[in-house]
């Protein structure tokens, strides 16, 4: 071993690490060679420096600091661990529009499709109600010939409901008028007629019926009828009840009243 | 076994008429009944499905015997002087004696269809229906009682007098009458669209109407023109007309 080996081995040699032979060989080598034996003695006195020096401990006021910093430092912990909800103040108006604009961009989006939807639900309607009107036209003509006398009233009723009847109607009406069992109905049809005397084919068939009617009652009705519609086509035949002796008084007297203002 | 069965149900229904004095008739798949007298006619519901005909102690003249009362209007097939007979679901009664005498008294399901046709001089009386009731008659005065409607009905020159049960909310109401008064008593949450016209007469009511004059109890509240208005926000038609007669409307 030369003495760079040795010299390697020194530390170890002072920290008693080494085996009996290595040791053996370090201190034969030792009491031979003067350059070692100043390099251990030097090393000796580097390591005896480290053993004796005092160990430095941070005075009261430092550790007093660092209880305070620590217990700052939780602080800061514990706080951190709640996530704010609350934004920064600096960005609530982007926020703000953020939302205004989903905002407007749901509701233009609900009245677009309710537009759309508008259009085409109108269209259904429009349709639904034309099928509507169809089929109450039906069932007027059906029931106004029912066997029972209240069930022709409900349709005289249904028929009067009618802004525009059809021609079916206007006849299926002026036929009960002029034919139906029961005063009552053909009263109740006079009545719907008048609805629609603004029809030729109405008004003629108001004129045949006071000319031809029996009916004390119905012709009341008919002489006011003819009256408020101011048809004067029927003055003959107001003059003919006036004439005629088995008139009642009651209708003479609805004629003279209402005769005067269509002359 | 059947002509025994027979013989029995003849014994009985033979026994019946003459223990009681009544004709009877079953009223099996009948829903209509047509009633013709000129004579008056008393209509009472009951809650058997026939006909019963009331005898009224109607006795044969001692110098009959042996023969049979022959009528103009049709044959007697109920030996009362009623001609009863179905046609299909209608049953067609006419009384066939003349119009001085006593009045025809029937009693018939309270469910049944009836129509009272041509009842001349005699009055018509009807009580207890819950089903649809037409009548005319001439001279005649008209009284219902209990009854629901819905009533069709027309007179000259009569009365009518209804006081409705309950109103029917199936079909339109309608009374006329050319001379007489009018007076129907309805109970007051009927729903009803209300239409009242005399050319002549006046309309009393003490239900609130809906009419810019003020209501007081039976007041006048119309003359020669119509009243329409809806009866507890409007229902079933009920109309009520003369030419000059009065028209009663009541709350009971």
């Amino acid at each position: 071993m030369n003495c760079n080996q040795i010299e390697e081995q020194l530390i170890d040699y002072l920290d008693n690490n080494l085996d009996q032979k290595e040791y053996h060989i370090i201190a034969a080598h030792l009491t031979t060679c003067d350059n070692c034996q100043e390099s251990l003695h030097k090393l000796q006195l580097v390591f005896d420096g480290i053993d004796n020096d005092s160990e430095e401990l941070p005075d009261a006021s430092i550790q007093l600091n660092f209880e305070e910093m620590l217990q700052k430092e939780k602080e800061v912990l514990s706080d951190s661990k709640i996530v704010s909800l609350r934004k920064n103040p600096k960005n609530s108006w982007k926020t703000a529009l953020q939302i205004a604009a989903t905002v407007a961009l749901i509701v233009s989006a609900y009245f677009y499709g309710k537009r759309e939807n508008n259009e085409s639900f109108s269209q259904e309607m429009a349709i639904l109600e034309k099928e509507k009107v169809q089929l109450k036209q039906e069932v007027t003509i059906s029931l106004i010939e029912n066997k029972s006398a209240s069930k022709r009233l409900k349709a005289v009723n249904y028929a009067e409901e009618f802004e525009k009847p059809g021609n079916e109607i206007l006849k299926a009406l002026i036929n009960k008028m002029f034919y139906d069992d029961h005063i009552n109905v053909r009263l109740a049809a006079a009545e719907a007629l008048n609805k629609f005397s603004d029809l030729e084919m109405v008004r003629k068939a108001l004129i045949d019926a006071l000319e031809m009617e029996q009916d004390p009652g119905m012709q009341i009705e008919l002489i006011q009828i003819l009256v408020s519609i101011q048809e004067k086509r029927a003055v003959p035949s107001m003059e003919k009840l006036l004439l005629n002796e088995e008139t009642p008084s009651y209708v003479k007297d609805q004629v003279t009243i209402g005769l005067p203002s269509l002359i | 076994m059947k002509n025994i069965a027979i013989a029995i149900v003849l014994f009985i229904t033979i026994g019946h008429i003459h223990a009681q004095g009544n004709y009877t008739q079953s009223l099996q798949g009948v829903k209509n009944v047509v009633i013709g007298s000129e004579s008056g006619v008393k209509i009472k519901a009951h809650d058997k499905n026939e006909l019963l005909i009331i005898g009224n102690g109607r006795k044969m003249p001692e110098k009959a015997r042996g023969l049979k009362a022959v009528y103009a209007g049709g044959s007697d097939n109920t030996g009362f002087g009623v001609y009863a007979q179905k046609e299909g679901g209608t049953l067609i009664v006419r009384n066939l004696k003349n119009m001085h005498s006593k009045i025809l008294e029937v009693f018939l399901p309270k469910n049944i269809n009836v129509k009272v046709e041509r009842s001349n001089l005699g009055d018509l009386v009807v009580h207890g229906f819950s089903s649809e009731i037409e009548a005319t008659t001439n001279v005649g005065d008209m009284t219902f009682r209990d009854v629901t409607g819905p009533i069709v009905a027309k007179t000259a020159t009569g009365e009518i007098n209804i006081i409705f049960d309950k109103v029917s909310q199936i079909s339109p109401i309608s009374l006329i009458s050319a001379t007489g008064t009018i007076d129907v008593s309805l109970p007051s949450g009927t729903p009803a669209n209300l239409e009242m016209k005399t050319t002549m007469g006046e309309i009393f009511t003490d239900f609130e109407l809906k009419l810019p004059v003020n209501n007081n109890n039976m007041k006048v509240v119309g003359g020669r023109r119509t009243i329409k208005t809806q009866l507890n926000n409007g229902g079933v038609e009920i109309s009520l007309r003369s030419s000059t007669g009065n028209i009663y409307l009541r709350k009971q």
